[in-house]
């Protein structure tokens, strides 16, 4: 049983040429038929082919439960972590798996040995799992955090300005700012970060770059990581990769890995300073994330397979993040266009180099006659009936004084699919311009 | 009134519900557990309504349908529902606790040498990271009841005497995993409690193994796990925390969405539910098994007759089977007069192996005659049985090395019966007949002759050989081979059990890259071998009679041991 086997295996056999769209969810995925998919960001979703090879490790770990766990499984993360590498830029001794990208930034967090005046950067648009454990970690730690507030639309040059400035006040209270941590893309709003840049700059104040690229592999293209050179990157792969959840990877470059001294929990692999000392430096960072507690790692060993079917069925990685980055762009000013308002973009567009696009709906508190504190309420109100009553869900917020969608592009995704979410939109706002939203009672 | 089981335990009870492979004999349930095929299937519809529509399942429903589950587990173990949260493992529950503890200079944490091997890695964390002392308490088991009872009191009383100490935390487990071996948890709790220690109580062998009653048991911290004995498919256990205690834990490991800062930066919600909320969604991750809880229950009662039903065939079939391999293999028992030890799915037999002392050692020209092990292999000895045991006649011996010797620990279960004690016993003892053929060395295969020939003892003579080694998995081979760093590179192969071994053909040249790593510069020739299906029907076929003459014995220098998991 090998990721090759599958190839023209499955329901799925044969059709490299099927094309995106419709045509492409209804072959291989799973979707009740009257759910329309618009959030790929949140949860992700694979194909058929992926669930088969999954379900057939899973039956191995239940036939042979031991000599699978114990034998099988490592020589397959091997396998699987050789194949993500190339992805990354990176070598296969630099990329170890774990559930999600929350536990890999606790991970790398949690390792850290932070000394008083020492003091984490972040932005204000950090992933909320993120902050709160900076939070956590300033509650036990001697280290501080400082957020730069950042609010869109900005331009590249504006992000790098507002960080390098920030590490310059912090150096001049007297602090040192000794981790920086950032997004590749950010959740909400969906946007592209000049991760590259910040990284760079970060090598030139002598801070570490932590990049939370969640939404990173088989979303943007980073074979080019391993040169931009962060000191930590972490990314999910059952987000944009087609992997089931969950599946994180990651990266340490080897230069780093010395900082690594304990997964979360702390488990098997885990040595005393004194101990690893004895051992050969590359031994202990790969060898610790190869068991670290219980659970169900299959989606770990199923990333060779979704890489095949993304390039057996799909074209390949490349043909798949441009589809998806099109079909945002497209179906975003479409929504746009239907619904009267506008997406959200910056001058030069660098933000909307991914597959998100951010619209704002039509409405406004003054059309609400609704005060900025009930702006959070409102949008979670039309938020939560997105699922509830339109078989679909679509992230609404309450950013900048609007209210945003944010709409994930995909390859099971058309032009009508984005038609079909701006006439929901349209049809939400009318309801709540009706009034409906004040007659829910709980804030909740 | 629970009804008998309609099928059968033991082997009709395996084929009608369970998915083994029908060439794996499955002896070692205290493991990794395994569910019925009825809960696999409860679980695939699970999955398959996540992916008909992932956001509303995972985003708006789950937590709701996580507290059914929670509060069916919690009836069981008899605590209320806002006490008990589920995380992955045993090892992840207990390490939240750890890492969650307000730990203050001059704290203690106790525990015995047999604390699991995580767990204590977690302590070996808190002491580099936190200044912790832990205090293990070094006693070789087995230990009556009472002596375990006054030995952890005595202690802890020893230590809060020195000024400035004080045992903060207690670990006991409700069964050893390895010996296993129950241990008089409820008499330790009250004990410990009464000297002032907290007590985290490691029940990862304890729901559906043996009786717990939290609210007669009280301690501080518990987990256990469900996917252990429980039929839950893993990872999942259940982690109970006392309200009186749930300040102390500030956050879950990972620290997540449900972590509530002491100074809010916004307006939060009341705090009613925080100690739930905080377990509810720690990270994306397939937490579907969690809702396979009902599905569990159901098979236990419907197909099984119920919980006393269970654990009276699982106790029984574990004497049997313990009896049985005793019988066989010619040795004896863990027990120990005045100890409940054996009163759970687990026992321990002594494997026919023996140590070599040191003097023998020394007396060569007998040593090689004796049967015995000699020191330098030993460790080696318990995982090349594992592994062995797996890849030839896919049963795994989950054995150890304990204090010089070695045990072999079985679990009983709803789905073995003696005939498959039997056939393990057997199939042990030849394994460990091969442990003492003399003239244990590494042997060198030539393909044009087709002989094996004994190579010169000692890793500095070892030079430009090729090695052939069918069915040992790259991962164990390079993780044991202990040779010479010089003379040896590996390259792992990737495939299910299969390995590739790679040796450099010029001894002069220094490798320039570690064990493990392609050295592009020093290959010699690739040897392919047996991919691990072929492993399989050599086993289907009874292959691993332990006579072949053309199987090399295979022992080698260790500096230490592997995991030895349980």
């Amino acid at each position: 049983m090998h990721p090759a086997d599958f190839e023209t295996a499955g329901t799925g056999g044969g059709d490299a040429n099927s094309s995106f769209g419709h045509a492409m969810r209804n072959k291989h995925f799973f979707f009740a038929p009257s759910y329309r998919p618009l959030n790929h960001g949140s949860f992700g979703v694979f194909p058929r082919m992926v669930q088969e090879y999954q379900q057939r490790l899973q039956l191995e770990s239940e036939a042979r439960p031991d000599t699978f766990i114990r034998y099988t499984y490592p020589a397959l993360l091997k396998e699987a972590r050789a194949s993500i590498a190339p992805l990354l830029g990176a070598s296969t001794d630099e990329v170890v798996f774990v559930q999600n990208a929350t536990s890999g930034v606790n991970t790398v967090l949690g390792n850290l040995i932070f000394k008083p005046g020492d003091v984490i950067l972040h932005f204000s648009t950090i992933y909320g799992a993120c902050l709160k454990t900076i939070q956590y970690l300033g509650s036990n730690n001697p280290v501080e955090s400082y957020q730069i507030d950042i609010e869109y639309p900005m331009e590249d040059e504006e992000i790098v300005q507002v960080f390098l400035d920030s590490a310059q006040r912090v150096r001049s209270q007297g602090k040192t700012p000794v981790v920086a941590m950032f997004d590749s893309v950010l959740t909400f709003p969906g946007a592209r970060f000049p991760w590259e840049k910040l990284v760079d700059i970060c090598r030139k104040l002598g801070v570490m770059s932590l990049v939370d690229g969640a939404h990173g592999i088989g979303h943007i293209d980073l074979t080019h990581l391993g040169r931009v050179g962060p000191d930590f990157f972490i990314s999910n792969c059952y987000k944009w990769l087609m992997v089931p959840r969950g599946c994180a990877v990651i990266y340490v470059p080897f230069r780093n890995q010395h900082l690594i001294q304990t997964t979360c929990p702390t488990s098997w692999g885990f040595q005393t300073t004194i101990d690893r000392a004895k051992l050969n430096k590359s031994e202990y960072f790969v060898k610790l994330f190869e068991k670290i507690s219980t659970t169900d790692n299959t989606p770990y060993l199923c990333v060779p397979i979704a890489l095949q079917f993304r390039k057996s069925h799909c074209g390949g990685e490349s043909t798949v993040m441009s589809y998806c980055t099109k079909i945002a762009k497209d179906g975003g000013r479409k929504m746009a266009e239907i619904m009267g308002t506008e997406t959200l973009t910056n001058v030069t567009g660098s933000l909307q180099q991914c597959c998100f696009v951010n619209v704002r709906l039509p409405v406004t508190l003054a059309d609400l006659d609704a005060p900025d504190s009930k702006g959070l309420h409102i949008a979670k109100w039309m938020q939560e009936k997105t699922p509830a009553e339109y078989e679909t869900y679509i992230p609404i917020k309450f950013y900048k004084g609007g209210f945003w969608c944010r709409i994930s592009g995909q390859i099971y995704l058309t032009i009508d699919d984005f038609e079909w979410a701006a006439e929901t939109l349209m049809d939400l706002c009318k309801r709540v311009k009706g009034g409906e939203w004040k007659t829910v009672s709980n804030m909740g | 009134m629970p009804q008998p089981p309609q099928v059968p335990f033991g082997a009709p009870m395996r084929h009608a519900h369970f998915a083994f492979s029908p060439s794996y004999l499955p002896l070692n349930h205290g493991s990794y557990g395994t569910h019925p095929v009825s809960v696999r299937a409860a679980h695939l519809a699970l999955r398959a309504e996540v992916e008909a529509a992932p956001d509303p399942f995972i985003a708006l429903h789950f937590a709701s349908r996580l507290a059914k589950s929670r509060a069916a587990v919690a009836g069981l173990l008899r605590c209320s529902s806002d006490e008990l949260v589920f995380v992955p493992n045993a090892t992840t529950g207990i390490d939240t606790v750890l890492k969650n503890l307000d730990w203050k200079p001059g704290d203690v944490v106790l525990c015995y040498e047999l604390v699991y091997g995580s767990v204590a890695n977690g302590l070996s964390w808190l002491e580099e990271a936190r200044g912790v002392e832990p205090h293990v308490i070094f006693r070789e088991w087995p230990i009556a009841d009472d002596d375990i009872v006054k030995m952890m009191v005595d202690t802890t009383r020893q230590i809060n005497a020195q000024p400035g100490k004080r045992v903060r935390l207690a670990i006991c487990d409700t069964i050893i995993s390895g010996p296993g071996a129950r241990v008089p948890f409820e008499r330790l709790v009250p004990a410990l409690q009464a000297e002032g220690a907290m007590v985290l109580v490691d029940g990862a062998h304890g729901i559906g193994h043996v009786d717990i009653d939290l609210g007669v048991m009280k301690p501080d911290f518990f987990v256990t796990n469900l996917h252990k004995w429980f039929f839950v498919p893993r990872g999942c256990a259940a982690f109970y925390v006392p309200k009186k205690n749930q300040a102390l834990i500030r956050t879950s490991l990972p620290t997540s969405h449900g972590f509530k800062p002491k100074r809010p930066l916004f307006l939060s919600t009341p705090e009613e539910n925080a100690f739930e909320e905080l377990f509810d969604f720690t990270g994306t991750s397939d937490t579907t098994n969690y809702l396979c809880v009902e599905a569990a229950l159901r098979f236990r009662h419907d197909v099984c007759g119920g919980e006393a039903s269970i654990q009276q065939y699982c106790r029984w079939i574990t004497e049997r089977g313990a009896t049985i391999a005793a019988e066989i293999l010619g040795t004896h028992i863990m027990n120990i007069p005045g100890s409940r030890m054996r009163e759970c799915n687990f026992a321990n037999i002594r494997m026919p192996l023996e140590l070599r002392t040191e003097h023998e050692v020394n007396n060569r020209e007998t040593a090689e005659q004796d049967g015995k092990v000699d020191p330098r292999h030993a460790n080696a000895v318990s995982d090349w049985i594992k592994h062995v045991g797996c890849t030839e006649s896919g049963t795994y011996f989950q054995n150890f090395l304990y204090r010089g010797n070695w045990w072999w620990r079985i679990s009983g279960m709803i789905y073995v019966e003696e005939a498959d004690f039997r056939k393990g016993a057997h199939v042990l003892k030849q394994l460990c007949a091969r442990n003492h053929v003399p003239c244990l060395g590494r042997r060198s295969y030539d393909e044009t002759s087709d002989e094996y020939n004994d190579l010169p003892s000692g890793p500095s003579d070892i030079r430009c050989q090729d090695l052939t080694i069918p069915d040992l998995s790259a991962d164990y081979t390079q993780a044991h081979w202990g040779l010479d760093e010089t003379a040896v590179t590996f390259v792992e192969d990737i495939s299910l059990g299969a390995c590739r071994i790679k040796t450099r053909k010029c001894p002069e040249e220094k490798p320039t890259q570690t064990p493990g790593s392609l050295d592009e510069a020093h290959q010699s020739e690739t040897l392919e071998v047996e991919r691990f299906a072929k492993a399989e029907i050599h086993s289907a076929h009874g292959h691993g009679a332990g006579g072949n003459d053309e199987e090399p014995m295979w022992n080698a220098l260790t500096e230490g041991s592997e995991w030895s998991t349980f």
